[in-house]
């Protein structure tokens, strides 16, 4: 008996030994190493898909037109401990209402959805959203759900063409993530604009605005008809923006400047 | 591991046949069983269950089945545990969770190889004894079954 106690130590001895030993192996740095490696993919992804709306729309260089973005961006970055050198946020000149998140920590926004907001915490709102989106990782679920990784590769690789980039860019820039990734993108703005001392309420707004006005919508208003059940997401905005601390949000900019600022755009 | 004897007495064409069969139970709901093979134990059981009245030879054999099926059994639900906790509690996948799967993996191919190896040496007749589970058998069967 005493010999079968022994051989039953020695297994269980064996076998926490065994761990230890293996366990000295760092698989962490394994796993971390494939997702430098998508990473990388994404951002040569996010290039090859910048190039095709840089093709088709003129990027605004002027610094006067792009010091609301930058400002904003700068101030959701510090106030979240983000870097904000890993985010890369383009102003492209077009007469089109939309904003979306590339792979690689892009967000492009045209120059018309910043016309529509009537101050900068609205735009901000949206800046929010989207850096939420990039994120929380929605642009690399959403190209496995809608393109397919294998094409994403080719295009980062070089070796599926323009066709292909120009549709994916197409569906990056115009379809919805769905209504759980869109909730949640909503909800963490809200942190992200709280964090960084901008009113959260200015997202609601802007979706209020739109909802009520759907009839009076420009043209070509794409972030709205893809950000879809306006009045249940300005709720959830705004349960959330009240559910945190309590705090006084200066205004970005005083209506005057805002007003300036859209008459030079 | 495994060391190739003969049994106190040697064993007809059905026992080895039906000996045999003991350790391809395991094998033949294995797909069933995984990652958990608690199946295939339920097998072991019920085939040594079906056995009982059957001769030394043949019980030996499906105890020795059953306790590695147990051994199996407890290892990989240790495993499967940690699993659920990584997945939907707080654990963290530390590197001694891989750890732990490189040995369920060694453990469970070691096992699988050991059946095939168990099960054609009793077709030829032979008295394959398990380490540690070998000796366990022995302790189980009573001194009668011996005689």
């Amino acid at each position: 008996m005493s010999k079968i106690l022994l051989k039953i130590l020695l297994l269980i001895g064996g076998m926490v030994a065994a761990v230890l030993i293996i366990g000295q192996i760092n698989f962490q740095s394994a796993t971390d190493g494939a997702d430098e490696l998508i990473d990388l993919q994404e951002e040569k992804l996010g290039e090859a898909l910048l190039k095709v709306f840089n093709a088709e729309h003129r990027t605004v260089k002027d610094s006067g037109k792009l010091e609301p973005v930058l400002r904003i961006t700068e101030k959701i970055c510090e106030g979240n401990e983000m870097d904000c050198d890993e985010l890369k946020v383009h102003l492209l000149n077009r007469g089109m209402v939309n904003a979306f998140a590339l792979p690689g920590g892009n967000v492009v926004l045209f120059t018309e959805l910043v016309a529509v907001c009537e101050n900068a915490e609205e735009l901000a709102g949206v800046i929010a959203h989207e850096i939420a989106h990039v994120k929380l990782d929605h642009i690399r679920r959403k190209l496995m759900r809608e393109v397919g990784i294998s094409i994403a590769v080719g295009i980062a690789g070089g070796s599926a063409g323009g066709e292909a980039a120009r549709q994916v860019a197409s569906i990056l820039a115009s379809s919805s993530y769905g209504r759980q990734l869109e909730n949640e993108a909503d909800e963490q703005a809200v942190i992200y604009l709280s964090n960084a001392g901008i009113d959260p309420n200015g997202l609601a707004e802007l979706l209020n605005r739109m909802a009520g006005h759907d009839e009076e919508l420009p043209a070509g208003a794409y972030w709205f008809s893809t950000h879809p059940n306006p009045n249940e997401r300005v709720r959830a905005i705004r349960e959330k923006a009240w559910s945190l601390e309590e705090t006084e949000f200066e205004p970005l900019y005083s209506k005057e400047e805002w007003g300036q600022y859209l008459e030079k755009l | 591991m495994i060391a190739i004897k003969e049994f106190y007495y040697k064993p007809n064409l059905d026992e080895r046949e039906r000996a045999s069969n003991s350790y391809l139970m395991s094998l033949v709901v294995i797909i069933v069983g995984m990652p958990l093979p608690i199946v295939n134990l339920i097998a072991s059981g019920i085939y040594y269950l079906g056995n009982t009245k059957s001769t030394t030879f043949i019980r030996w054999h499906c105890i020795q089945v059953m306790f590695t099926q147990l051994f199996l059994f407890l290892i990989n639900a240790i495993g499967v545990t940690w699993l659920l906790l990584i997945l939907f509690g707080d654990w963290e996948a530390s590197n001694y969770f891989f750890a732990y799967l490189a040995v369920l993996f060694g453990f469970n191919l070691s096992e699988l190889i050991g059946t095939i190896v168990s099960a054609i040496q009793i077709q030829k007749g032979l008295h394959p004894k398990w380490w540690l589970f070998g000796d366990l058998t022995d302790a189980v069967m009573s001194e009668m079954d011996y005689e």
